[in-house]
């Protein structure tokens, strides 16, 4: 999906915002936001952490994305600092040291916080597996019976989806990313041969040897992931 | 007889298998910041609802109050693989439903409200999915969980977020282990997000060489990504392991190694933990490659668990720790049948 602002460049961050009841979404490129600079996000942090603001329940999310450039990334506001979660009392300062929830209000306290790091630690940044059949919290979507249908990839498929998203990894110059990927695609590769010798990876290759092919990357393919 | 003592399970390479899904309730905080009294209030109402129920799989289970229990039985517990570190310190309120083979259990107010478990010496692992699954979807149809749009089922640690799910395979892998590849092929299984580490923990029992191979992603991915990634991933190790051990050593310097185990173990008069799990290890690689014969059949993964020094104290009823080596040694060479 493109940015909305510049209307040339990927968007990577999706912002949701509620406009007159209506869940409306944004998205944005990096370049953007940063442009639109962290006083906008700051104003976006304030009024999602500011319950009693009835249009103000504005859930910012970012993509794992603001440090494309980690140099750049976005030091949590000073006032961010200083926030208790208003359920269990968890403060900002414990959730950082013990890397630890408190309840589940928690979550929408210090998960925007949280975002640029869940991809470091979690395979994506999104549930794709079972979902409760009954109630379920902060959720205006009703579940399906049964979880979501997730079927388990066959080798194939997997290798496929490691391509595409090779190939997307290349595109923005993400070698570490394509790096793995290329590795990935390899293992595998070798297992459906049933190589099994351990010097899978000879040392010194380079991202560089892998075909780009950007074109033809399935849309979505990011929701597959492994 | 508990699930892993069967003596009819054979001593192959996949050793057991563990399925483990965390879960916390929506109105309450995470047991960490949560209060004794409304710990009470939830376990009275997590056992009103679930205290005449049969596992899946047709078993009756018994409620045990953690914090009421002994510091040797919550740790034989532990040995055992029941409860969790955090579960076997508990003195604040905490309970755990265990079926009687100790092969399915439901511990409350560990980490996370919840924590749904099933052990099994049969590494049939979407059979097991499938009944975590169902204990907890009876749990749901009583109670609403913490849930989110986008994080999932929420838990107490971020690593647990999403389907709050923790598939592992034991593996025995002795030769593998002591190659000198056996550190890469660990990080190059991490790259898929799949974690390998010591079975019993990085004290002495590690002797036993044996692993545990699990998802360590629970974001992103769905229970049937996880259960067929953690299954193709432990198959390619075991894979490995048969290499490892027949391009290093020949069929008599492995059988030798059993059997001089198998003596080791029958005429010690006193073992550690190291000696007995170093030990077992051998003859479990030799029985499982059928090097040597037993008279009878022999469950090694069962006596490695009950040499642990809290199991063996209570499975021997001895509780004088001063003769633990004595006792081990007693201990196995009473289980040992004879070498033909």
């Amino acid at each position: 999906m493109l940015c909305e602002k510049c209307r040339a460049r990927e968007a990577v961050v999706k912002l949701i915002a509620l406009e007159n009841g209506q869940k409306v979404e944004h998205n944005f490129c990096a370049e953007c936001v940063q442009e639109m600079g962290m006083e906008a996000m700051n104003i976006m942090m304030d009024q999602m952490m500011d319950e009693s603001n009835p249009i103000g329940k504005l859930v910012a999310e970012m993509m794992g994305t603001m440090n494309l450039n980690s140099e750049q990334a976005p030091k949590a506001p000073e006032e961010l600092k200083n926030i208790i979660c208003p359920k269990c009392g968890t403060s900002y300062k414990e959730f950082v040291e013990a890397s630890r929830f408190g309840c589940a209000t928690c979550y929408d306290i210090f998960g925007p916080l949280m975002n640029e790091n869940v991809k470091n630690v979690q395979a994506g940044d999104r549930h794709t597996g079972k979902h409760p059949a009954y109630g379920w919290l902060n959720s205006d979507v009703p579940a399906q019976a049964g979880g979501a249908p997730a079927k388990a990839l066959t080798p194939k498929e997997e290798i496929r989806l490691l391509e595409n998203q090779l190939a997307d990894a290349v595109a923005v110059e993400d070698f570490e990313s394509a790096a793995k990927y290329r590795d990935q695609i390899r293992f595998l590769k070798n297992m459906e041969a049933g190589v099994t010798d351990l010097e899978f990876f000879p040392e010194g290759e380079e991202a560089a040897g892998t075909e780009p092919g950007t074109e033809g990357t399935a849309p979505g393919a990011e929701e597959d992931l492994l | 007889m508990n699930w892993y003592e069967d003596p009819n399970v054979g001593n192959e390479i996949f050793v057991a298998a563990r399925i483990r899904l965390t879960r916390n309730l929506r109105d309450y905080a995470f047991p960490n910041k949560l209060s004794n009294d409304d710990a009470e209030e939830l376990i009275a109402k997590l056992r009103d609802k679930m205290d005449g129920w049969k596992t899946p799989t047709g078993e009756t289970w018994s409620f045990l109050r953690l914090d009421r229990m002994s510091a040797l039985q919550k740790n034989a517990l532990r040995e055992h693989r029941v409860i969790n570190e955090t579960l076997s310190q508990r003195v604040r309120p905490s309970g755990l439903y265990m079926s009687a083979d100790e092969g399915v259990s439901v511990a409350l107010m560990g980490d996370d409200h919840i924590r749904i478990q099933v052990l099994s010496p049969e590494v049939t692992l979407d059979r097991l999915w499938n009944i975590c699954t169902k204990i907890d979807d009876a749990i749901n149809e009583h109670f609403n969980y913490a849930f989110h749009d986008r994080y999932g089922y929420l838990t107490a640690f971020p690593t647990n977020m999403g389907t709050g799910l923790r598939v592992s395979v034991i593996l025995h892998l002795p030769y593998l282990s002591a190659s000198p590849q056996f550190h890469k092929l660990v990080n190059e299984v991490a790259r898929f997000g799949v974690g390998v580490r010591n079975a019993f923990g990085e004290g002495e029992e590690k002797a036993g060489r044996l692993f545990e191979v699990y998802n360590q992603n629970t974001l992103g991915v769905s229970e049937e990504e996880i259960v067929a990634l953690v299954y193709r991933l432990a198959s390619h190790l075991a894979v490995n392991e048969k290499q490892a051990r027949e391009q290093r050593y020949t069929p008599v310097m492995r059988e030798d190694e059993a059997a001089k185990a198998y003596g080791r173990l029958k005429y010690a008069r006193l073992l550690s933990v190291r000696d007995a799990m170093a030990s077992l290890s051998s003859l479990r690689a030799g029985l499982g490659e059928e090097l040597i014969t037993l008279s009878g059949p022999l469950n090694v993964f069962g006596l490695m668990v009950n040499c642990c020094p809290a199991a063996l104290a209570l499975k021997t009823m001895n509780y004088n720790t001063d003769n633990l080596g004595a006792d081990r040694a007693e201990f196995v060479r009473a289980m040992l049948p004879e070498l033909l």
